[in-house]
């Protein structure tokens, strides 16, 4: 449905301006059309333990009866929308939270929210100063956070999954590589050189922990982080990004307190 | 990083009356075992320190909220650490270290042998910088916390140690004199 919709945009959805790898990859990411590269298994029960907010195996709690065993009223909306498996059985609506670091993070909470406006349906999103929520039905959500945490996307070293005191994303990494997390949410493996969970995202500690991969190396990082950073590919080194910005800017200036003016360019 | 590519620090002045401070700025975060390793390095082989600030984000005892409030966390950087004979409670994952020297005029000295013992222990890269980075006058808050009768009696290498609202004894730990000197250590 929602496919056919954009096939019939007369506009082409350009996602992102910019020249450099970096708006590439911001283009990538938030690009539905593009599947993103797979570099972990996280098996789904683990991921159901780090989310926390079921028990595995446990049947999903619901807020309404199945879709099917109500009576909705008439309306021309319900029909165009097909309801997503979640809403349909009535799950309850859960979140899943990253923080990302500022060194070199794949990914970055703006970018995030408009990837996940581009990808899924039936969310809702925040972005704030250094995390970045997405609510959704229940059953979508582990879907959603299956694709998430096992992409291009996650880095266990400089992404983090947290619920709750997400503090660290600004901060320092800490000397082994890791984000700063206050409740040491992961750790890493000196043995295996993986990360691996040991509390679920708001800080509850596992029955057994849930490895999550190796980190990435500074210089692949810097190949798939959607962050300009003096240190890598600085913003000014992308002149269409910045013409870009720039003709945005003015023309809201101009639109705004002389909009004679801003008419035809 | 090489030096030009550094981030320009900015400047720290010494206001008149004060003594200066050294201030040691490691790339990453350290570990409490680092710290211990560094500390011990500093007051071994260095005179003339009046005390040592740590500062960095603090590591909770319990978690302070969400579903998972008052759960321990049980933070292994959360760990009491061995200065010379005394033990220092870390409450905090270290990102700056703050230390104030006594001895004026042998600052350029001190600083070269701080910065010797970091480039031999620590696993980062790091800045160190001289200047003043905490208070060195009594403010209303120092009224208010003590009063004006303990404010006067107050020493003052205690000044601009703790946030107003901590308290004192939870945050510095006194070190024993070597050499008639005196250390503090705050976390």
């Amino acid at each position: 449905m929602a496919e056919n919709v954009r096939d019939e945009m007369a506009e082409k959805a350009q996602f992102y301006p910019g020249e450099t790898k970096i708006a590439e990859n911001r283009r990538k990411y938030m690009d539905p059309t593009q599947e993103l590269k797979r570099l972990r298994e996280i098996p789904d029960e683990d991921i159901v333990r780090l989310l926390g907010h079921r028990e595995p195996g446990e049947e999903y709690p619901s807020v309404h009866p199945p879709l099917e065993e109500m009576e909705e009223p008439e309306c021309p909306i319900r029909e165009l929308v097909e309801p997503t498996e979640g809403a349909k059985a009535g799950d309850r609506i859960r979140y899943i939270q990253f923080t990302d670091s500022v060194y070199f993070a794949p990914i970055h909470p703006y970018i995030r929210a408009r990837m996940y406006m581009w990808r899924y349906r039936g969310v809702d999103t925040g972005t704030l100063s250094g995390r970045q929520i997405i609510e959704v039905r229940e059953r979508d959500l582990e879907k959603i956070s299956k694709e998430l945490l096992e992409t291009e996307i996650f880095d266990p070293a400089r992404t983090g999954v947290r619920g709750a005191t997400v503090h660290g994303h600004s901060l320092r990494l800490d000397e082994n590589g890791l984000m700063f997390d206050a409740l040491r949410r992961y750790r890493l493996n000196e043995e295996t050189g993986e990360v691996e969970y040991v509390k679920d995202q708001v800080g509850v500690e596992l029955d057994e922990p849930i490895p999550v991969g190796k980190p990435a190396d500074e210089d692949e990082l810097k190949e798939r982080t959607t962050i300009y950073r003096i240190d890598g590919v600085p913003y000014r080194e992308d002149e269409e990004l910045i013409q870009v910005v720039q003709r945005i800017h003015e023309l809201r200036t101009l639109a705004g307190y002389r909009p004679d003016e801003a008419e035809g360019k | 990083m090489p030096e030009r590519e550094r981030p320009r620090l900015l400047e720290r002045r010494v206001p008149k009356g004060a003594k200066p401070e050294i201030q040691i700025f490691p790339e990453r975060l350290l570990s409490a075992k680092t710290v211990e390793r560094l500390l011990n390095a500093i007051v071994e082989r260095v005179d003339g320190i009046g005390r040592i600030v740590l500062h960095g984000p603090g590591l909770p005892k319990v978690v302070p909220f969400g579903p998972a409030r008052g759960e321990p966390v049980k933070h292994p950087e959360r760990r009491p650490i061995r200065i010379q004979d005394e033990e220092v409670p870390m409450k905090v994952q270290t990102g700056q270290i703050i230390i104030e020297v006594e001895d004026e005029e042998r600052l350029d000295e001190i600083t070269a042998q701080i910065e010797e013992i970091c480039r031999e222990i620590l696993p980062c890269d790091f800045q160190v910088q001289t200047g003043r980075f905490t208070r060195h006058r009594p403010t209303v808050t120092d009224y208010l916390k003590f009063g004006e009768k303990g404010v006067k009696e107050l020493d003052d290498r205690l000044l601009g140690l703790v946030e107003p609202r901590a308290r004192l004894s939870d945050r510095v730990s006194i070190l024993k004199a070597r050499r008639n000197e005196e250390e503090e250590d705050e976390k």
